[in-house]
């Protein structure tokens, strides 16, 4: 996915009732050809609809952004560049796991 | 290139129409420019919408229709037909590029040993050793004025009975109605109406002709030896939306000369929307 893509991606889904194609040249100076090359290519998909000059999402377009969008931004950012030393081996989910006591606090330990 | 809202919408509807040109975009913004009012970019786009632009799949089911044709339907049969191109000098044409084209379908389809002849003047020959039968085969009929002069040329030049039927790509339908009004049989499996006069009704036709000939005031009126008086609005005034420019052939004249003529009216170098071969340019 290109980086313009994204971002009309992102503005369609904070619009309530989509966006003119114009409105993407005046704002980032996206060419008519990139935009008919965009419009093709998630109307496709089922992800949005172009008439009247203007892009509105469909609701699975809307639902597939919010989860897409959201998965992006949180392993672009939260989990990104964990430093090496506190990365270890990783374990399965509900796997049995002994911790070594000399890690634990003693706040834990007591009663 | 700075868009105006209502332009950048009917660029977009466009390339959604005619998805070739995404390829030519450069060219398409220099023509776009060229255009100084909206009624001049309006007229143009009109034109673009409606415009032909072949495909090699196209292509390839049009010269399967004129082989059909050939063969199942002309009446002509395989020991007398002669297949001509109608190109009269030594200059490569585009009527050889069809006939070299349409002898692979021939050939497949049983035609295995027919007569091509690549040059008008040759069929006298091909005539004496009993090749009646005579296919003119072309590119692209505009006007009909081309055909109507090698007819004549071919009964002036053939001393004997023969029976001639003609084939082309595509054409205008009015020249194609006109040359069977006369009598001749002419195959043309894609025809097409003129761009302006066969689409605009009076007031609006007469509106939009100025428009044109605003645009063509534009061109440069002369190239070396050629005029742009002989080609407005396209050879014989054919208003032709069509061009095998996708398939690596040439564009005929008797397209509109806004989309191919070289030069504008100082004697700049256009970068055109489509490419025309023509001998003097």
């Amino acid at each position: 996915m290109f980086k313009f893509e994204k971002v009309i991606l992102k503005d369609l889904y904070e619009s309530s009732n989509g966006l003119q194609s114009f409105s993407f040249y005046s704002k980032y100076k996206i060419e008519p050809d990139k935009i008919f090359l965009f419009i093709e290519k998630y109307s496709k998909k089922g992800i949005l609809i172009y008439e009247n000059n203007k892009l509105e999402l469909t609701k699975e377009g809307r639902i597939l952004i919010l989860k897409q969008y959201f998965s992006l931004k949180s392993n672009s950012t939260k989990f990104a560049g964990i430093p090496e030393e506190f990365l270890a081996p990783k374990i399965e989910i509900n796997s049995p796991y002994l911790p070594s006591i000399e890690n634990l606090s003693n706040e834990i330990l007591k009663n | 290139m700075s868009y105006k809202k209502e332009d950048y919408h009917k660029i977009v509807g466009l390339y959604a129409k005619q998805n070739w040109l995404l390829k030519k975009k450069d060219k398409l913004t220099e023509l776009i420019d060229f255009c100084e009012s909206t009624e001049h970019k309006d007229l143009v786009i009109s034109l673009l919408e409606r415009f032909h632009y072949l495909t090699d799949d196209t292509l390839g089911y049009l010269l399967n229709e004129i082989t059909d044709y050939i063969i199942n339907k002309s009446g002509f049969t395989l020991e007398t037909t002669q297949i001509m191109a109608i190109a009269y000098d030594d200059e490569a044409d585009s009527s050889q590029k069809i006939l070299d084209l349409i002898k692979i379908p021939l050939f497949e389809n049983g035609w295995k040993t027919v007569k091509t002849v690549n040059r008008f003047g040759a069929c006298n020959k091909s005539f004496k050793e009993g090749k009646t039968q005579i296919i003119m085969i072309d590119e692209f009929i505009g006007s009909g004025k081309t055909l109507r002069g090698r007819i004549k040329q071919l009964k002036n030049d053939i001393n004997g009975e023969f029976e001639f039927k003609c084939c082309f790509i595509a054409g205008i339908k009015e020249a194609v109605e006109s040359i069977e009004k006369e009598g001749i049989e002419i195959f043309c499996p894609l025809t097409m109406n003129k761009g302006i006069s066969g689409f605009y009704k009076n007031p609006e036709l007469f509106k939009m002709e100025n428009l044109m000939l605003g645009l063509e005031l534009k061109l440069a009126q002369k190239i070396n030896a050629k005029d742009l008086y002989e080609f407005s609005f396209g050879y014989g005034g054919a208003q032709a939306l069509y061009s095998l420019d996708g398939c690596r052939g040439n564009t005929p004249n008797s397209v509109f000369p806004i989309f191919w003529w070289l030069q504008d009216s100082n004697q700049r170098q256009r970068n055109t929307l489509l490419t025309r071969y023509e001998t003097g340019f």
